[in-house]
């Protein structure tokens, strides 16, 4: 079995710096999983230490049902595609990709067997007697891909893989990426910075950020919950193109119910009766409110639609999309709002606009980069953070 | 290999993260360049083998320093024995008898002030020659456009390619037609100019960006000005280097200084020594205390500005 | 840019004028200048200002001369010196990559704190080291008076040499220490600015000091191949001759078939498309080399018994023996050497001690007896141990009437006592005066032993034979039978009445050249007394005489070549090199399985492939014109060491003045070197890119 379980894992550097910690994952047989998070989150770290590239300070790692801390990498079964490909560049296509089979001693027959199959999985087969040099980006981040796939490994391990391709060779690769999943359906751990990325391949996906003073998981789950449901305003506003605005505010019990005002912007809406308990724990201090840009609308949307969940908005800027607009606007306390609607003709530019919020896409976050979601908060098991009774200030 | 250099999308905060955190650190045996590995329990060295290894390479950088040191060691021991005892040397392991004022004797056999005078004059007037030529020309053919530039630059390089052998002779003849043979105009004269040097200069020059020469002539500067105080300020670590190679060569310098010069005032510290060497052949000690007094300017040098020579030879052959 | 094409062009030129001017003068003229030279027939003692004499054109003519008339056997033997010089030029590269791998090995400890605690724990280590050796060696202070027997040190006391090998092993105590320390607190770049020191200070100097590394009896470098030598030599003398002949076929054997099963494998691999041809050539170029090797070495086993067997070579020739071998060298060697030269040694093998030096030779056997004696003799009348201080002059002079009256001193070491001990104003430190007893009673020894052989020394004051010494030391131990310990005799009569096997050897191959070096051998072999019987005699391990050898002085050159190399710009180069090979690669081999070595192969060298390419070309444009330095100070051209900038040099600016053939030296050199370098870069282009 290929599953891969990492357990209280942590990573100091030189006995001072604190790169990781408190990293607890598993990873089934077979899955897909993205590691995701801004620049310095550990996410390679994390990577490189599966791949045994780095020590383990703390924790363990095991593949099958071994622990392989102290494992060489070359014994723990794993292959690795590099941001830089890592071709052997004075070596041809075909021993770029025998490599690893001839140092193991196996016979030639079957070498030339498996490098052929790699290579014709992925289309490589006229290239195998060129030089890396020769070759163009993508065909080389093919030809690191065969290298990858003739070992037969338990796990791939992908580190940045598509970061030096450009944008339209980047959606493709991306795309036969997901197709090899899914014909090899072998274990794969999957680093990446971009949340595009992370979102369409991952079956879960690791968000991971760096502001608490050192790399954390903040949520592990499937992409449409960490989506739906973001652990925290870290999480909420990471995924999601455009980003996700945020407007500050207290919560407010009045007749009608539990209403978020936002003074500074005149912002003032009602938040759903079937509403955490959370809120209730919260009134009168300072929240935020996170609305997604997808989750407006001209029109009352969503289940609780038409329910005093409106935003005006002067329309300073428009951006035309194709099928929706972008309506861009500064609020008064100064935070840009973005939101995207269909577009229509005629729609009014620098004047007034009341938008209609989805309320399902609307969040409640504490104060601070890392604030809990209060309104729609994850199942416990996918944030370490939503569990720890730690400090979560830290901002 | 360009595929490798390509500025890499890797975020940089964690390379830096590592790069930071792990400055050098015991890796493996084989460098792994920036963002090294911590030591220790590191799966890669796992185990007593990468650990034995490193030791046994500490061992053999001693072993070698030692063995590289060691003739340093015996010739300090040489030059303070007599003549005499010199022989025994290697069998006893210290001068029966020390003679310090062997170095004194020096300089009372032979005019060694004077040589070494000679030596640092020349070398220090043909750097200095060297520099303000040298730095001329790459201007030239860096920062101005003109007809046959190229051209000219190409015949440069072409005379790299000669063997200096091929120089020797008519150098000779010329400076002897010229009437600074024997002289020191002859010495430091031909020096004064180097291929090698303009075109270190030039390569140097060519990384400074041209948008700087046109935003100070777009204020009025002239090409002197452009060249004083904008190019040489930003090219002078390459200037450094170019005049700590031109000065090691001129101190060094043995054969042009021999064919070229007669007379005994004129005489630079390496011939001063063959020649010491050939008179009183016998006085191994003076001869080795002469040797030794010679070596303490280029030691010096070294030790003050190592990083821009080691940078130096390593930018002359990238771009070579 | 700035300004008009003309404008531009104008400043440009002032720009450019001194280096240009310079280039022309200096560079590209003498270019054109010499080629021009060298289809002539210029000579400056022919064509000068005081002469009407115009140089001619005389086209080829030089370069025919050069290539295969009057001048060739000059040329291709300074030709080939020049190129078996460049021996040293793989040599020198290898090893400035392994020098660059191993600063890169990460040995040194990084981190500030843990340098500072290493180093000072060095630091502490060394002092204790240093002061520990000074009280460990130190001399004994018995042998103060006692002279020492080693070759060429006879001149010192026993302590003296002992406190001087103190001092001498407390400083390389001290060196080492400090080495390590600085290497553990300073890290990489203190042993590579040791590394680099020969190259900073190339040139006269270190030739300088080369020259005096490389003396056959006090150069560090035989100092050190002595004892390995002589540790060879008991190895062989130790084991029977065919275990050596056995080795020597087994290791030329083995090279055999590693070569055979090397190229074997490459053909293979070959023609499977594993590897392309030019990494094929290099399999080829090191099985050519480990062939050769294994096979040197193997043919330098077998041969040791042949030459080590002598083990010291000081087994002595009778004055019969040495009779014999003159005469027979005479018959079978005569007319191949100088008649004097030849008178001259025949009176080296004759020519014994003369009278005096025989009776001191035989009385100094008793001085250790006489100075216990003394001692004790000084003890029981003084009742103070010998060494201490001084007598007053009353105790003196009892001392030493008694001393006279005992041992029944002669009269003019007893004179001389007394009037040692006369002066009222300066009395004697006891040791002192030990140490003249001494002396007195091995005269007084001495004069007894004269006695007996007055009648037997030659007339008119002439030395002894070798022969005649022999007779006259066999009298001397019969008179003092039983006096004499017959080992002490035994070396006094080796000493004095013999031809050493390695002198005789020695003067004689100098007077008959070294192609007669094997007939000296035979020649002795029949005379010398043996008990190996049945193996030939060799003259024992030497290390070579260097630079005054014609057969080694290349050899010295190269090694001494390849020191000051190694550290150097290579070095740096390969250490550049290495750090841009980037880590994932690395990271990438590792995953993939490779072990060090393998990484090595795979991932280092063909990344270095540009660096080594570089490096070779600018070494063989280098070695072509090189030698020449090293060649002037060091050996002046003798020894078979003159290469082709040194034939140039001699042509152009010793004797005649010859700057047309020089000139024509120059430019065959320019060609060699342009093919050379052509050759290099097709060849090497080829292996960079596979």
């Amino acid at each position: 079995m290929a599953e891969v379980v990492l357990k209280d894992v942590k990573k100091v550097y030189d006995g001072k710096v604190l790169a990781v910690r408190d990293v607890n994952l598993r990873i089934e047989d077979g899955e897909f999983v993205v590691l995701v998070g801004p620049s310095g989150c550990g996410k390679s770290t994390t990577l490189r230490m599966i791949a045994g590239l780095e020590e383990i300070t703390g924790g363990t790692v095991s593949i099958g049902d071994r622990v392989v801390n102290l494992t060489h990498p070359k014994d723990r079964d794993i292959a690795m595609v590099f941001q830089n490909y890592a071709l052997y560049p004075h070596m041809s296509v075909f021993k770029n990709m025998a490599f690893g089979l001839t140092l193991r001693k196996m016979p030639r027959e079957e070498i030339k067997r498996r490098v052929g199959d790699a290579a014709k999985i992925l289309g490589i087969e006229e290239l195998l007697e060129r030089k890396p040099k020769q070759l163009s980006g993508g065909q080389r981040q093919r030809v690191a891909l065969g290298r990858a796939i003739v070992r037969d490994p338990a796990v791939f391990l992908f580190d940045e893989p598509l970061s030096n391709l450009d944008a339209k060779l980047r959606v493709t690769t991306r795309t036969e990426i997901k197709s090899l999943h899914k014909r090899l359906a072998t274990t794969t751990i999957y680093v990446t910075h971009d949340q595009e990325e992370a979102m369409t391949l991952g079956d879960r996906i690791v968000v991971m950020s760096a502001g608490r003073g050192t790399g954390v998981v903040e949520q592990v789950d499937t992409p449409l919950n960490v989506f739906r449901r973001p652990a925290n305003r870290f999480v909420g506003a990471f995924l999601g193109l455009p980003p996700m605005n945020f407007v500050e505010g207290v919560l407010r019990r009045e007749e009608g119910g539990v209403y978020f005002v936002g003074e500074a912007d005149g912002v003032r809406v009602l938040m759903p009766e079937d509403g955490n308990a959370n809120l209730e724990a919260h009134l009168d201090v300072p929240v935020s409110l996170g609305v997604r840009p997808q989750a407006l609308s001209e029109q009352p949307i969503g289940a609780f639609a038409g329910r005093d969940n409106t935003i005006t908005i002067r329309s300073d800027i428009i951006e035309t999309l194709g099928k929706s607009i972008d309506v861009s606007t500064t609020l008064p306390s100064g935070r840009h709002f973005i939101a995207r609607i269909d577009a229509r003709e005629d729609f009014p530019v620098g004047e007034d606009v009341t938008l209609h919020m989805d309320m399902q896409h609307v969040h409640v976050f504490e104060p601070g980069e890392f604030g809990r979601n209060l309104l729609h908060p994850p199942s416990p098991e996918t944030s370490p953070a939503m569990n720890a009774g730690e400090e979560l200030a830290g901002v | 290999m360009s595929e490798l250099k390509q500025p890499g999308m890797k975020p940089m905060a964690e390379t830096e993260a590592r790069a930071r955190a792990g400055a050098v650190a015991s890796g493996s045996d084989k460098p792994t360049g920036a963002g090294a590995h911590v030591s220790g329990r590191h799966p890669m060295e796992a185990g007593k083998g990468a650990q034995l290894g490193r030791t046994i390479a500490f061992v053999g950088l001693v072993v070698l320093g030692v063995m590289f040191l060691v003739p340093f060691a015996f010739q300090v021991l040489v030059s303070l024995s007599t003549v005499a005892d010199v022989d025994l040397l290697t069998q006893l392991g210290f001068p029966p008898t020390l003679k310090p004022d062997n170095y004194e004797g020096v300089f009372e056999q032979v005019p060694f002030a004077k040589y070494y005078f000679n030596s640092l004059f020349v070398a220090g007037w043909a750097t200095l020659l060297q520099v303000i030529t040298c730095s001329m020309a790459a201007y030239a053919f860096s920062r101005v456009r003109w007809v046959g530039r190229d051209k000219v630059f190409l015949l440069y390089l072409g005379t790299l390619m000669v063997p200096g052998v091929v120089l020797m002779v008519p150098n000779f003849v010329i400076i002897l037609e010229l009437g600074m043979f024997d002289d020191y105009t002859g010495l430091i004269i031909p020096a004064a100019f180097s291929a090698y040097g303009t075109f270190l200069l030039r390569q140097f020059m060519l990384t400074i960006p041209s948008s700087l020469d046109e935003a100070a002539a777009i204020d009025g500067a002239g090409h002197w000005r452009i060249f004083t105080q904008i190019i040489l300020p930003l090219a002078r670590p390459g200037i450094i280097v170019l005049a700590i190679f031109a000065f090691l060569f001129n101190y060094n310098s043995f054969f042009w200084p021999l064919i070229l010069t007669k007379s005994e005032n004129l005489r630079v510290l390496p011939v001063g020594l063959l020649q010491f060497d050939s008179t009183y052949g016998s006085d191994t000690p003076k001869i080795m205390a002469a040797s030794l007094m010679s070596m303490i300017v280029p030691v010096i040098l070294f030790l003050l500005l190592q990083k821009y020579l080691v940078r130096g030879i390593q930018l002359g052959a990238v771009k070579g | 840019m700035i300004g008009s094409g003309r404008k531009r062009l104008l400043i440009a030129l002032l720009f450019l004028l001194p280096n240009l001017a310079g280039f022309l003068l200096f560079t590209a003229g003498p270019v054109v200048f010499s080629l021009y030279l060298s289809f002539t027939d210029t000579s400056l003692t022919e064509h000068n200002r005081y002469s009407d004499a115009s140089p001619r054109w005389v086209g080829l003519d030089n370069y025919a001369r050069l290539l295969w008339g009057d001048e060739s056997v000059f040329f291709w033997d300074y030709f080939w010196n020049t190129v078996f010089l460049m021996i040293g030029i793989p040599l020198s590269i290898f090893g400035s990559l392994a020098l660059a791998l191993l600063l890169n090995s990460k040995a040194t400890p990084a981190k500030p704190k843990s340098r500072w605690l290493l180093s000072g724990v060095a630091a502490a280590f060394t002092l204790i080291a240093c002061f520990g050796t000074w009280v460990l060696a130190a001399p004994d202070e018995a042998a103060r008076a006692v002279m020492s027997t080693e070759t060429g040190l006879t001149d010192l006391t026993v302590y003296e040499v002992q406190t001087l090998r103190r001092n001498g092993l407390t400083l390389f105590v001290g060196l080492v220490g400090v080495v390590v320390t600085a290497g553990l607190g300073i890290g990489q770049m203190f042993f590579r600015a040791a590394f680099y020191l020969p190259t900073l200070l190339a040139g006269v100097a270190m030739f300088l000091l080369w020259k005096t590394l490389y003396r056959p009896r006090g150069g560090l470098i035989n100092a050190v191949l002595d004892p390995i030598l002589g540790a060879v030599e008991t190895m062989v003398e130790a084991t029977p001759a065919w275990l050596w002949y056995g080795l020597g076929i087994a290791t030329a054997a083995l090279g055999v078939f590693l070569s055979v099963r090397l190229t074997v494998t490459g053909v293979g691999r070959l023609r499977h498309g594993d590897v392309g041809p030019a990494a094929f050539g290099t399999r080829v170029m090191l099985t050519l080399t480990l062939l050769a090797s294994m096979v040197g070495l193997g043919v330098v086993l077998a041969q040791l018994p042949a030459k080590a067997l002598l083990p010291s070579g000081y087994l002595p020739l009778t004055p019969e023996q040495s009779d014999r071998a003159l005469a027979s060298f005479e018959g079978e060697l005569g007319g191949e050497y100088d008649e004097l030269e030849f008178t001259a040694v025949r009176s080296n093998f004759e020519r014994g001690p003369a009278f005096e030096d025989l009776v001191a030779r035989l009385a100094s056997i008793k001085s250790e007896e006489a100075t216990a004696r003394v001692q004790r003799h000084v003890a029981e009348t003084t009742r103070r141990a010998a060494e201490e201080g001084v007598l007053s002059r009353e105790e003196a002079v009892a001392s030493v009437e008694a001393f006279i009256a005992e041992f029944d001193v002669a009269s003019a070491p007893a004179s001389q006592l007394r009037e040692l001990v006369a002066d009222p104003d300066r009395t004697p430190q006891l040791r002192v005066l030990v140490d003249a007893m001494s002396v007195a009673l091995v005269r007084t020894f001495g004069e007894r032993i004269a006695d007996v052989l007055d009648p037997l020394a030659p007339a008119d004051g002439a030395a002894f034979t070798k022969a005649g010494a022999g007779r006259a030391i066999d009298a001397v131990a019969e008179a003092f039978a039983g006096e004499f310990e017959p080992a002490a005799i035994e070396a006094v009569r080796r000493e004095l009445t013999t031809v050493a096997y390695r002198d005789a050897y020695s003067q004689l191959v100098s007077i008959a050249g070294e192609d007669n070096e094997a007939a000296v051998a035979a020649i002795l072999t029949e005379t010398a007394s043996r008990d190996r019987a049945g193996l030939t005699a060799g003259a024992g391990l030497e290390p070579p005489e260097w630079l005054i050898s014609s057969r080694w002085a290349k050899t010295a050159l190269i090694i001494m070549g390849v020191w000051l190399g190694i550290g150097g710009g290579n070095m740096l180069l390969y250490l550049a090199g290495l750090s841009n090979i980037a880590p994932e690669l690395y990271e990438a081999a590792a995953i993939d399985g490779a072990t060090g070595w393998q990484r090595f192969i795979h991932v280092t060298w063909p990344q270095l492939a540009p660096t080594t390419f570089f490096i070779v070309i600018m070494s063989t444009i280098g070695g072509l014109q090189g030698g020449f330095e090293q060649a002037l100070v060091m050996t002046q051209g003798k020894a078979d060491t003159i290469v082709l900038t040194y034939y140039l040099y001699n042509l152009a600016f010793n004797g005649n003045f010859q700057l047309g053939l020089a000139s024509a030296v120059a430019w065959i050199m320019f060609a060699i070197i342009f093919a050379m370098t052509a050759f290099n870069f097709r060849f090497g282009s080829r292996m960079t890119n596979e």
